[in-house]
């Protein structure tokens, strides 16, 4: 299975999903996505999870302990950009730009589960697939 | 405009709020020439730059019935004598006790921002008060005084933005002004440092909104499901911290309809 397929599979029940792409940060080097052929649509979406996965700043809210931003959701006209950091390979960001008509949990939800599945699949350290 | 020294304030700031209720003090920026910022039981009293000597003669001026030379001459007799020209306006009728507090507290915001312009690092002096404390400023509220100052009618906006959020919630207010993030205003109870960090998250939000080209809305969460709700009005960014989780779906969808 290539990276392109795994992300593929990981990605198709994310509801609303338009378009999907991996990449490691900071380098904002893409692994593979959907719909996502044209290294130009990717680029924004790329700079966008890099400002946000790299200085990873830590809030400590009330009196539990500070723990970094790992998943971000912007609303951009008419689209939803969810940007997940990897939980086991912080260099992993998992960007999904969906429609706005699925409730906002259910596409918070798919993605984490999106994300959780690429990172067993993926070999960050090895450079290949599991 | 930007405020000069604005790192150096937010530190003086965090350093003031952070002070034991007892403490009693100054605190100097530079040189003592330059003027300093006197504390009393943990609260700032007074800040006086020397730099701006003529405008508290004419903050004066302009709330007494007195020409400003002759507030000038009051102000130069009382410090040869030593004793403070705020009493002798009171006790001569000259001025009101509500009209010489927005005075004090005009002049040491404007004080605050000319002490922190030369970005000298701040130095604690052990009890030397200037004159007897007469107003209690608090560092939040010279903070949001201070950068009101810079941001003009978006104070009114964003104050009609904060009420919106439910009593209690943790948000503020930031002016984007010259690349820099200035909170404006502020509710629920938040400190200078609460400020300074939530400036801290939400700059590489707003970052990425721009990349994205222009977002109306963000969610950042932890892992642990902690998170800042940031959105974009007019030219305002407004942070709630959702300290309650049960909270978020309601907040996230307020802001996706808004």
């Amino acid at each position: 299975m290539t990276a392109t397929e795994a992300i593929r599979d990981a990605c198709t029940p994310i509801p609303g999903m338009v378009r999907c792409v991996a990449a490691l940060v900071p380098d904002g080097l893409p692994l593979g996505g959907v719909h996502a052929r044209r290294l130009l649509d990717q680029v924004p979406i790329i700079r966008a999870a890099i400002f946000c996965l790299t200085q990873r700043p830590c809030p400590s809210v009330g009196d539990r302990a500070a723990a970094p931003f790992l998943e971000y959701v912007l609303a951009v006209g008419d689209e939803l950009v969810v940007i997940e950091g990897g939980r086991r390979d912080p260099r992993l960001a998992l960007i999904v730009v969906c429609t706005r008509e699925p409730p906002l949990a259910d596409i918070r939800r798919a993605t984490r589960e999106a994300l959780g599945r690429i990172e067993r699949e993926l070999d960050l350290c090895g450079g290949g697939m599991t | 405009m930007i405020l000069p020294g604005w790192p150096t304030m937010l530190d003086v700031l965090v350093q003031i709020e952070e002070l034991p209720a007892s403490r009693t003090g100054r605190v100097e920026l530079g040189s003592p020439s330059v003027g300093a910022i006197d504390i009393d039981a943990g609260c700032v009293v007074w800040i006086s730059a020397t730099c701006l000597r003529h405008r508290l003669r004419d903050l004066l001026a302009a709330r007494t019935r007195l020409p400003a030379h002759e507030v000038e001459a009051v102000l130069s007799h009382c410090q040869a004598v030593h004793r403070s020209p705020f009493d002798t306006l009171l006790s001569e009728g000259w001025i009101t006790r509500g009209w010489l507090d927005a005075v004090v507290r005009q002049y040491s915001v404007e004080s605050l921002v000319a002490l922190c312009g030369m970005d000298a690092a701040p130095r604690w002096v052990e009890p030397r008060l200037t004159m007897a404390p007469r107003s209690r400023l608090s560092a939040i509220d010279l903070l949001l005084e201070a950068t009101s100052q810079l941001a003009g009618p978006r104070v009114d906006a964003a104050a009609r933005e904060l009420d919106a959020i439910a009593p209690g919630v943790r948000a503020a207010a930031f002016a984007p002004i010259g690349g820099e993030l200035y909170p404006i205003a502020a509710s629920g109870p938040v400190s200078v440092r609460d400020l300074r960090e939530l400036a801290a998250w939400v700059r590489p939000v707003a970052q990425a909104s721009h990349e994205l080209g222009a977002a109306s809305f963000a969610l950042a969460s932890t892992a642990g499901g902690d998170a800042v709700a940031v959105r974009w009005v007019r030219s305002l960014v407004i942070a709630e911290i959702c300290d309650d989780r049960a909270r978020q779906p309601e907040v996230a969808a307020r802001c996706l309809q808004a």
